[in-house]
């Protein structure tokens, strides 16, 4: 039973990358890629990985969802292109049945057996500081890969901000909007939370809290809810706050400690709290202040005569809301 | 306990079944119907009421799988599935009427916007 079920999953997964890239309307080929993020998120969980199940649909449902809708809304639709040739059709269908035939070669020649990092992993979870062996790697064992991760992370909402011309200003929502998010917005806090500290010892963690609170600050923002708008000088620091703070601990136990990241089973647990707080709050703010620059500039240079977002943004001054 | 068992598994197949078909009729609403309204009418009341089905089946079957009656990690379990019919039930709402009734200062006194915007 269940490996049919697990069949059609697969499938479903299949047909709607295939719609993404071939549906010949941009509405469509977004609705089937937000779809496709989804469905990857419900295969990740079977294949028993929760911590990637969890960031998929946080990050493809929440946020990659925010930014393509607003894409769609903000930009004319691209003139009709003419048609590729042959030739060029040939060449891409070859150079994709090579690479999929490189890496089928490639996960064949990985070993079957269990690799001894997982064990090694397994092992020393008692002296890493949390009970969760994907936390440990990703904060302990391996947190310099995380710590490029966050430094990746903080380079694309700086860059994003810098092309942004200007704030997005606050909009004025309708009451529906403003109603929903009032509802949702403290059950995604809450659960940015727990994933936060459950993240130590069951799936969960700094990503996947970091990936709702940017959702949150996004449908915040949308309902024309100001508390917290990452943009300007405090989204930036609040942005690059992670960075920092990851980068001082990585100086302090160079400094005062054993060496570059290596945390003491002393004081590890709350370390990596803490460094995962921070950082939660700093990918949250980081992602919200991609979706915001985006905006403000696609308002800016959105084609005249289109009302857009910025007509639905902005009712005028008389209109009841 | 055996008759138990099997009135359960009644009860819950036969929840699971009219949940799926109303999902299954809200889907073909949606391909069939001629026009925005007409379609949101059909996917938002079938979905919601298909879910809310589905939602009731997977609670009976928490409860039963509890170790005792009032085991407090089935209700848990239970209280979470439940809020998470309510949320799709509020999300549904929300989102049906933002499609169906354009914002104001964006209409044209015929929704024209609206239609056109969804056909592009």
């Amino acid at each position: 039973m269940m490996p049919l079920l697990d069949l059609i999953l697969a499938g479903t997964v299949l047909v709607t990358a295939v719609l993404a890239v071939l549906a010949p309307r941009r509405d469509a080929a977004a609705s089937a890629f937000l779809i496709f993020g989804v469905l990857l998120a419900l295969l990740w969980a079977r294949l028993e990985a929760p911590d990637i199940a969890l960031a998929e649909a946080a990050l493809g449902g929440g946020v990659a969802g925010a930014l393509l809708v607003d894409a769609l809304h903000s930009r004319r639709p691209p003139q009709p292109q003419a048609a590729s040739s042959w030739a060029a059709r040939i060449t891409g269908a070859a150079a994709g049945a090579a690479l999929l035939a490189a890496l089928l070669i490639g996960v064949r020649a990985v070993p079957q057996a269990r690799a001894p990092l997982a064990e090694e992993a397994y092992a020393r979870i008692p002296v890493s500081g949390v009970e969760h062996p994907v936390t440990a790697v990703l904060l302990n064992y391996r947190s310099y890969d995380t710590l490029l991760e966050i430094a990746v992370l903080a380079v694309a909402a700086l860059g994003a901000a810098a092309l942004a011309q200007g704030h997005r200003p606050v909009v004025r929502s309708r009451p529906a909007v403003r109603g929903l998010a009032l509802v949702l917005l403290p059950v995604l806090l809450l659960l940015a939370a727990w994933l936060l500290v459950a993240g130590t010892s069951q799936p969960g963690g700094a990503f996947q809290a970091g990936a709702l609170l940017g959702a949150a600050l996004v449908i915040a923002h949308l309902a024309g809810i100001g508390l917290a708008r990452p943009q300007g000088l405090a989204g930036l620091a609040w942005t690059l706050a992670g960075l920092l703070s990851f980068l001082a601990l990585a100086a302090g136990t160079a400094v005062f400690g054993a060496g570059w990241l290596v945390l003491d089973p002393a004081w590890a647990p709350g370390a990596i709290l803490a460094i995962e707080a921070i950082l939660a709050v700093s990918i949250g703010a980081g992602l919200a202040l991609i979706f915001l620059s985006n905006s403000a500039s696609l308002q800016q240079n959105g084609p005249a005569g289109e009302p857009g977002r910025a007509a639905e943004a902005e009712p005028p001054a008389g209109a009841p809301s | 306990m055996i008759a138990l068992d099997i009135a359960l598994d009644i009860v819950i197949i036969a929840l699971l079944a009219a949940g799926t078909a109303f999902v299954a009729v809200g889907t073909v609403g949606l391909l069939r119907f001629p026009d925005l309204a007409t379609r949101l009418h059909a996917v938002a009341k079938a979905d919601n009421l298909g879910l809310g089905l589905i939602v009731a089946a997977l609670v009976v079957h928490v409860l039963r799988e509890a170790s005792a009656p009032d085991d407090p990690a089935g209700w848990g379990v239970a209280l979470k599935l439940l809020l998470i019919w309510l949320l799709a039930l509020l999300g549904t709402a929300a989102n049906s009427h933002l499609l169906a009734v354009p914002p104001p200062g964006k209409t044209d006194g015929k929704g024209k916007e609206r239609g056109e915007g969804g056909r592009r």
